[in-house]
Order: structure tokens, then C-alpha cells, then sequence
């Protein structure tokens, strides 16, 4: 296990190194001068010359990359273009709300799309297991941003149960709780109807098999027997479709955090698009882009734990 | 004696007999034909504002889905809307699928360049599609051709990763022997042989696609980044919309509602090409 684990992690260098490529040679081309930009629109040809050299923006391109590199690889991302402040600690204010959203998403997901799933496949053709196929058709189509400006409307607007945006409590208190329900819902939608059909079909494969028929003629409890013998045989497929809709909730952060005005990583990057400031633009598209590998990681070692029988070694 | 029936009679049969996939399919003709006879079928201009119109809820005379911020008609909006959401989903995909499928079949037949291409395609992956889009859009700048080509780019890997899977198991395949022992050329066992046979899957999925395109397209729209106002795009009514959300919740939510039955008439078309084609089918 350690030995695969070293191995992953090792094939994540040369992932993330990919990424900063792409990140860099790609806002590389982007039109607009940088050092134009950072001197402001009265400053002289000698100036922006001044800052241009400062930056190491007269050297090469190659070079360039590689003074990137480095300075990235000492926690050092840059000067913003709008803000003039260091971008690495801009982002890093903003990386826990984005982490905080994409995490209760995925845990709305499991919570409906897995349990859904499960008591679907245990109670089949019952009132919830025929309700969820047409629920699953609605969700997959359904646009993200306009579900969470309804759900604002309804929830925020009318009933006024729940805070229309931002997170304006400390993650852990009620207060947090209900800032992050409906922009975590509007996210974890998406991905439930995809979960909840992988985890019913998986459980009633199982459920088929005859070690749960002798885990029923041993007498062990419905709850046991669905929990230990049956789930953890069909979690497999479904942790690998959570994994993709990580990635999926880690690119859609942009949007719901624009709908529900939450001050991260995602609404960052939209921001900068706009005002062009690409240091912070390649900062926040690698950061998103790394935490995607990284959950990819957690998700391939998760297999071992899940089902013993998957050594790596 | 029993009429025979050919392959194709035998799947639009099949097809007819999936009633929501049908029904899809009506309904994504209905938004085909209103989207070509937009000028006829919109009973205003879908740019034309009236003051004294503003807000006007739906079912209010003359405005059967009501009016905007501005007392333009969500009705007539919407029917151009329409235009502009199939006409990215189609073009989007259909570059995408062309690219891709180019890129799949190259890189699944020359087993020299597969290693290539694929790595490529992986690190396009790496990244979560939106992402890509957004990089493309930063890049090209704000707009909707440039989100048409963002669209395309992030299906790419897509198509190319399907089409390489397929075409690496039809090379092994008698019939594309058989072609190569008679001696055709390369490109002919690529188009003619191996093309058609590995087809069916790439079309399912390219329905599916286009919803997703569609989605995309309007959520970038909706974002600033792609279709600006004034143009009636799905996505920026939306964005419009939500200024009004507090007294006019139905500027947001009609447009809304349209993109729904939209993508969810391409996933069901989707699914009903799929069981249709699907050889192991019970009829």
C-alpha cells in the first residue's frame, strides 16, 4: 500500500507540472500587457519598461515559465493586476469557502444519491423507487445556477427560512449550516440522480448474490446485512462516479458561488477573466486543477479500504 | 408468409414504441422549426423595448409569457433564444465530434501515435471541463462564438477517448483484415470500414452532448462571459432575470424552464437512439 501510495503520488508531479504548462503557456497568449496594466493608464513608456523588467517580462517565454515555476514552488504566485496584492494570499483566503462548498455538495450528494439509491434497491418498485428515475432525468438536465436562484427565491425571498447569499457565519455553527444549504443543494443536484441510478443498479446486483442469501438464512438483521455484506460489495463503481463529481462540483463552484455571492476560489476566477488579471487567473485555475489530482488520489486509495480484496502492492 | 423486415424498419419500430423519447423527439422538432421561422412564429422583436410594458406578468394580454425589466416579450425572447441554444449545442458538438473522432480513430488505429495523442487528451481532462472553457474564454475574450469554441474543446477529449476505445476493438476485427489482405488504403479501412461500425455509440452520445452544451453555453452566458445583452441568449435572460428576482421571479424562471425541457429532450432522444440501437435489445 505504501509503495502504490508513493507511486500515485509521484504520477501527481508530472500531472500538476502538465497543468501549469497549460495554465501558463495558455494566459501566455492572452491578449493585453500585463505591465501596461499594473502601471496604470498614465504612466510613462519608461515605467511600464521599468516594471516589465522588474517582472522579467523582456525575458524569453521559456524563461519566463521557469521563474513561474519556481516562484510557485515557493508559495509565490504572483502580484495581482487589479489589486496590486500578493495573489497567493488572496487565493488562500478564498480556498476554504470554495473547499467548504464543494465538500457539503458532495456530501448532499451521497446523503440523497446514496441513500436514495440503497433504499430504492432495497425496496424496489416501491412509491421512492419509482419516484427517483423521473427525478434523476429532471436533475441531470437541469441548469445549476437557475435551480439556486429559485430555491433563493423560494427559500430566501418568500419563506425566508434560509440567507439569500454569502457566508456571512463561521462554518461550523448553525448560522454556517444554513448560509451553505441552498448553494451546496443547487451544486448537489446535479450529481444525485447519476449517483442514486449507479448505487441502485449496483445494490440490486448485489443484493442477488448468494452470499447475502446466506447472510439472510444465517438470520442476521436487515440492517447488517444491507450495510455490511451488500453496500460495501457495491460502493466501488459509486465511489468512482463521486471522484468524477468532485471534479464536476470543483468547476461548477464558479458558477454558484457567482449566483450566491460566495467569496471564493471559483468566483475569483470569473472576476479576473473579466478584468483580465491572469496572475490570479493562474493561481486559481491551478489551484482547482490540484485539488481535482489530489481528490483523484483519495479516491483510487479509498478502493483498498472499501474492498480488502484491491491490493496495490 | 411474413413481410420481412429490414434492420433500420426494425429499430424506428423499436424507437416508435419508447413514448418519452418520442415525445423528445417532438418536442426538439418544434424548437427546430420555431428556431428557422423565428421572424414568422415571435409576435414582436425580440429587442424592442417598451416602457410602459415593463414587468407585465404572464397570461397578460398580448404578452402571453409577460414582459422584462425593459417591456421586451419573454414569448418572442424566447423563440430566438431557442435559436441561439441549438445552434451552439450543434455546432459546439458537432466540431467537437469531428475533432475528437478524427483524434480517436488516428490515435486508436497507429498504435505509434495512440501514446501521443491520448496524454494529450488526458491532461484536457485533468482539468474540470468548465475550467477548460473558461481558459478558452479567457484567452479569445468574452462572447458567443467564443463560447462555441470553448464548448468544443472540452468535448474533444471526450469524443476522442470513446472513438479510440471503439476503434481499438474493430481493428481486430475479420472484416478490417479482410480489407487490409485486399490491399485498400489506409484511409478507406479508417472511413469506410471501421467508421460506420463504431458510429452508433458516438451518435448516442453526441445527443447527450448537446443538452450538456446547451447547459454550458448558458451557464457561461448567464456568468457575463459568454452571449452579452441585449442578445435574448437562454442563459442572459436568466442573468436579467435575477435583478427582478424579488418582484418578477418569471423573468428568470420561464427562460429557465425552456433550457429544462430542452436538455431533457436531448438526454431522453439520447437514450431512446441508444435502445433502439442496441442489437441485445428484446423487442
Amino acid at each position: 500500500m505504501a509503495a502504490y501510495l508513493i507511486r500515485r503520488i509521484l504520477i501527481l508531479i508530472p500531472t500538476l507540472f502538465a497543468v501549469t504548462v497549460v495554465t501558463f503557456f495558455a494566459l501566455h497568449s492572452a491578449p493585453g500587457d500585463p505591465a501596461s496594466i499594473l502601471a496604470g493608464p498614465e504612466a510613462s513608456a519608461q515605467d511600464i519598461a521599468n516594471i516589465r523588467h522588474k517582472l522579467g517580462l523582456d525575458q524569453p517565454v521559456i524563461n519566463q515559465y521557469f521563474r513561474y515555476l519556481w516562484k510557485l514552488l515557493h508559495g509565490d504566485m504572483g502580484i495581482s493586476l487589479t489589486t496590486r496584492r500578493s495573489v497567493t494570499s488572496m487565493v488562500l483566503v478564498r480556498y476554504p469557502n470554495t473547499v467548504r462548498l464543494a465538500f457539503a455538495s458532495i456530501l448532499i450528494t451521497i446523503i440523497l444519491g446514496v441513500g436514495g439509491g440503497v433504499i430504492a434497491a432495497i425496496r424496489p418498485r416501491s412509491i421512492l423507487d419509482n419516484i427517483t428515475t423521473p427525478i434523476a432525468l429532471v436533475g441531470v438536465a437541469m441548469p445549476g445556477f437557475w435551480l439556486g436562484l429559485m430555491l433563493m427565491y423560494l427559500f430566501g425571498i418568500k419563506l425566508r427560512w434560509l440567507p439569500v447569499a454569502g457566508f456571512t457565519h463561521p462554518a461550523w455553527s448553525w448560522g454556517g449550516i444554513k448560509d451553505i444549504i441552498m448553494p451546496a443543494f443547487s451544486l448537489g443536484f446535479l450529481g444525485v440522480a447519476s449517483v442514486l441510478r449507479l448505487t441502485r443498479s449496483s445494490m440490486l446486483d448485489v443484493l442477488g448474490k448468494e452470499y447475502i442469501r446466506t447472510a439472510w438464512s444465517k438470520g442476521l438483521s436487515e440492517w447488517r446485512i444491507i450495510v455490511k455484506h451488500a453496500f460495501r460489495n457495491a460502493a466501488i463503481p459509486v465511489v468512482t462516479i463521486l471522484g468524477m463529481r468532485m471534479g464536476i462540483f470543483l468547476g461548477g463552484t464558479v458558477i454558484i458561488e457567482s449566483v450566491f455571492a460566495i467569496n471564493g476560489v471559483g468566483r475569483m476566477v470569473l472576476r479576473s477573466i473579466l478584468t483580465r488579471d491572469y496572475p490570479v487567473l493562474a493561481a486559481s485555475v491551478l489551484l482547482i486543477a490540484a485539488t481535482f489530482a489530489i481528490v483523484n488520489l483519495l479516491v483510487d486509495v479509498s478502493y483498498s479500504l472499501i474492498d480488502v480484496r484491491i491490493r496495490y502492492d | 408468409m411474413t413481410k420481412s423486415t429490414s434492420l433500420w424498419q426494425l429499430r424506428i419500430r423499436r424507437f416508435r414504441k419508447d413514448r418519452l423519447a418520442v415525445v423528445s423527439l417532438g418536442i426538439i422538432s418544434i424548437l427546430l422549426i420555431s428556431a428557422i421561422l423565428a421572424q414568422v412564429i415571435a409576435p414582436y422583436d425580440p429587442a424592442s423595448q417598451r416602457m410602459s410594458e415593463r414587468r407585465l406578468p404572464p397570461g397578460s394580454p398580448g404578452h402571453l409569457l409577460g414582459t422584462d425589466g425593459f417591456g421586451r416579450d419573454i414569448a418572442s425572447r424566447l423563440v430566438y433564444g431557442g435559436r441561439i441554444s441549438l445552434m451552439v449545442g450543434l455546432v459546439s458538438v458537432g466540431v467537437g465530434m469531428l475533432i475528437g473522432m478524427t483524434l480517436g480513430l488516428i490515435a486508436g488505429y497507429f498504435k505509434h501515435l495512440d501514446n501521443l495523442i491520448m496524454r494529450v487528451m488526458d491532461i484536457l481532462l485533468a482539468f474540470p471541463g468548465v475550467l477548460i472553457a473558461i481558459i478558452v474564454v479567457a484567452i479569445l475574450g468574452p462572447g458567443l462564438y467564443n463560447v462555441i469554441i470553448a464548448i468544443s474543446v472540452f468535448s474533444i477529449p471526450m469524443f476522442a477517448r470513446l472513438t479510440r476505445g471503439a476503434t481499438l476493438s474493430a481493428k481486430e476485427e475479420t472484416y478490417v483484415l479482410a480489407a487490409r489482405s485486399l490491399g485498400a488504403p489506409t484511409s478507406r479501412i479508417l472511413l469506410q470500414h471501421i467508421l460506420p461500425n463504431i458510429v452508433s455509440p458516438i451518435i448516442v452520445f453526441a445527443t447527450v452532448r448537446i443538452g450538456v452544451s446547451i447547459l454550458n453555453a448558458a451557464a457561461l452566458s448567464f456568468l457575463g462571459i459568454g452571449a452579452q445583452p441585449p442578445m435574448p441568449e437562454w442563459g442572459v435572460m436568466i442573468s436579467e432575470g435575477r435583478n427582478f428576482l424579488y418582484t418578477s421571479p418569471y423573468i428568470a424562471f420561464v427562460p429557465g424552464l425552456a433550457i429544462l425541457i430542452v436538455v431533457l429532450s436531448f438526454n431522453l432522444l439520447g437514450d431512446g437512439i441508444r435502445d433502439a440501437l442496441d442489437p441485445f435489445q428484446s423487442d
